[in-house]
Order: C-alpha cells, then structure tokens, then sequence
C-alpha cells in the first residue's frame, strides 16, 4: 500500500488506484495464553464458524465453562442454562459486565444468573486447562479449584486488527486513531468501527466502541464524508443484550458516579433506570423496557435538562421530556 | 370496515396498537393530523413498533434501532431490510376504520 500515491497491491497481485480508503477491517478475539489452550473443547466465539463448532457442546447436562463474563460470556451463560446445561462463569473482576454496567448493576446482573443457576464465580481467573488425550476435561482456577467441564467458551474481549494499517503508515494508538469526521492521520484516508480509537461521547476523551450501533453509524459518517458532507460523528454508545427472559438496553455512561433515578422497581425484571448529573440524563439502561430507550437515547444525546420527578412518574409518557 | 379506534386515541408521535379479529396486532400512527395504520410487529426483531420512537413518518424498532417509513412501509435503517405491510383505512365521524381485502 501506497498512501502517497494513492495505490495499493492485493495479496493476489492486482494493482489499484484509489482517491479514498476506508479501512474497516475490525477486531479479533483475545486469545487467554493459558496451558491447555489448544485442548478440543476449548472455544472462542467471533464468527458464523465459531458458533456452528461451538453449539453441538450445548447438550442438557453438559457442564459448561465460561471464562470472561462479559457481554459475550453472560449471553452465551444464558443460552447454555437455557438449553439444560450446568453453567459455571469465570470472571477475575467484582461483577459481570463491569466495563458497560458499572458495579451495581453489573452486581444485580451476578444475582440474576444465580437465580437462573449459574455458578457465578467473581475475582478469580482461569489458571489452565485440563484435558486428555487432546480433550478438555476440566479446569484450574488461579484460588486452586479444579472443576470438571465438558466444554468452555473463553470471551475476554477483542484486539483491533491495525496491522495493515500500521504498516502503511498510519497513526495507530489501540486502534486505528481517527477524528470526529472517522478520518485517519493520512488524508481521505479514513475508518470505521470496531478498529477505530474515537473521541466518545461527552467525555472528552477517546476509545474504541465495540458495538453493532458504531459500526453501521460511523460506516455512515465515513460514507457522507467521502462525498463531502462534512458530517460529524457524536452519538452516545448504544447497545442491547438478551439474556434469559431480559433485555437489556444502555445508552450513554452507566458506569460514573451520578445520581440514580429507578422508574420501576429495579428488585424485578422490569424498570429503567437513568443515570443523571446536574440534572441532565447521561445515561439510560432498560431491563425489559426497550420502549422508554427510544426517548432516553434521544436525552442523553440531545444533553436535555429534565424535570427528576417527571422521570419518576411512571403515569408521565417520557415523550414530553424532549419538549 | 373493521373500526379500529376513535381519532382522538392516537397522538402525534405515540402511535397505538390496536387488537382486532383476523389480523395481527396493528399501529395506528398521526402524522399531522391524518392517520396511517401498518403491522405493529417489527419485520425483523419480535418488538411492538407502538413500543418505539416515532419521528415525523418514522418509525424506530425498540429492540435495535431500525426503522421504517410509516407511509409507505419501506425499511430506512438496517437493520430493517423487509418492508412494512401498511393498511388502507378510512376516517369517519371520527373513527377511523380499516378496510377490508386489504
């Protein structure tokens, strides 16, 4: 690849020349680096291919091992209890899904997989894997448990695949870095989606987004600047996970220190909560209630001033917030 | 004619589900004052559209953001792809009513 000319070669030799360049070449699963790790068995979970090799271990009684209990791990807990297996969940921080939930309701999380019976096991990790004659049967914990498993999905995250772009030159910084217009350091060069390092919403600072949300957003915004736009992409991370009987729906920053306000009552399977600060809403989550998200993305990405006791009022329709 | 609902049920902006015999569950929708009525389940999700944001002739999923024009049924946003089957209604004495074979 050559930027400054504007050419590229493909791996099968045919030349290109480009006015622009997107590069959209996503993310791979973080691999664990643990003994055991190549034992059948063992899966990770990232394509159509993963799956089919991972779904015939999902048999009533098998005894499933997840290691990495967040999003990815918690969904595929859920499946697995939910097709009869045992399910026992490896997670070395305090609560599942502390990166998008925060700790109270990554907690309150915890305590609905323990309802459904899962063996949810916090702050410990995964020291190897046991197996014989090249099959998984077990594992040991970094606290010096062994337990025995038919099969493990290991779902500890993504890296960004940069190397392309690397080499061509590229600033890269945890992903490809890229502005608010998803333009790369190299001009009409530009990214989108899961490999990006973005600014974030409201924070002032930058990361990667790993959601379906950015990658079909920021794909948008890279497409309209490309035909001179100039359109800024500025929205709050969205995302839903289904697990059990429950839909679960964030918008915006779950995870910081603000004031809570519970529509609902979060002791069911059935309320909102919105995370507010100087009584703007910063962040939404809805347990079974996908129908107050609708308006609570639209508040946390319009920074509304709100009325809390109107929030409260379950007889309010939230419509007239955005008033 | 099948009556759905009186006029003054449905706000701009917060369309209504509507349960009558033969048919699925329906939205009814205002758009400024003149009503349009489509299948309230999503083509793609197992979501109420009623349960959704409406914005102008716009309808958004609930469940993962996707939408469709209300007029006309067409998906604006993946990850809606299949169209929205849209009734012909009438209004009358402020009901507005459904027409049959269609």
């Amino acid at each position: 690849m050559d930027l400054s000319k504007r050419r590229l070669k493909t791996s099968c030799g045919d030349e290109l020349d480009f006015s622009h360049l997107v590069f959209c070449t996503g993310s791979r699963v973080r691999e664990l680096g643990v003994s055991g790790e190549d034992l059948q068995g063992v899966h990770y979970l990232r394509t159509l291919s993963d799956a089919n090799g991972f779904s015939p271990s999902l048999k009533k009684g098998a005894r499933i091992g997840i290691i990495g209990m967040g999003v990815i791990g918690a969904e595929v807990a859920a499946s697995a209890r939910k097709k009869g297996c045992e399910v026992i969940c490896i997670e070395p921080q305090e609560v599942p899904m502390e990166r998008t939930l925060g700790k109270r309701f990554g907690s309150w999380l915890a305590q609905i997989h323990r309802d459904e019976g899962v063996d949810v096991r916090l702050g410990v990790g995964i020291k190897e894997f046991i197996g014989e004659n090249g099959l998984l049967t077990g594992a040991m914990l970094d606290d010096g448990d062994t337990i025995d498993l038919d099969a493990v999905v290991v779902g500890i995250g993504v890296i960004p695949n940069v190397e392309v772009a690397q080499e061509a030159g590229i600033e890269i910084d945890n992903g490809i870095v890229v502005d608010e217009f998803a333009r790369t350091s190299f001009s009409d060069v530009y990214a989108a989606g899961d490999v990006t390092n973005m600014p974030l919403f409201a924070s002032g600072s930058r990361g990667r987004v790993e959601t379906y949300q950015n990658a079909q957003e920021q794909a948008t915004i890279v497409a309209q600047n490309i035909m001179e736009q100039d359109s800024v992409y500025h929205n709050p991370m969205w995302f839903w996970s289904d697990q059990y009987d429950i839909n679960i729906q964030v918008c915006g920053d779950v995870t910081s220190t603000s004031d809570l306000i519970v529509r609902g009552n979060d002791k069911s399977r059935d309320f909102s909560a919105f995370f507010v600060r100087d009584d703007i809403v910063v962040g939404v989550m809805t347990i079974n209630r996908p129908r107050d998200m609708g308006v609570g993305k639209r508040l946390v990405a319009k920074k509304i001033k709100i009325v809390p006791e109107l929030l409260l009022d379950e007889k309010v329709n939230l419509r007239i917030l955005l008033k | 004619m099948i009556k759905l609902c009186n006029v003054d049920e449905v706000e701009e902006g917060i369309p209504l589900c509507v349960e009558v015999e033969d048919y699925p569950k329906l939205a009814v929708y205002n758009i400024n004052g003149t009503f349009y009525v489509t299948d309230n389940l999503c083509t793609h999700g197992n979501a109420l559209l009623t349960d959704g944001f409406q914005e102008g002739d716009i309808i958004e999923c609930p469940f993962h953001g996707g939408s469709f024009c209300v007029k006309t049924g067409k998906a604006i946003n993946l990850p809606c792809e299949e169209p929205l089957k849209v009734y012909k209604i009438h209004v009358e004495n402020g009901e507005i009513l459904l027409l049959k074979n269609k």
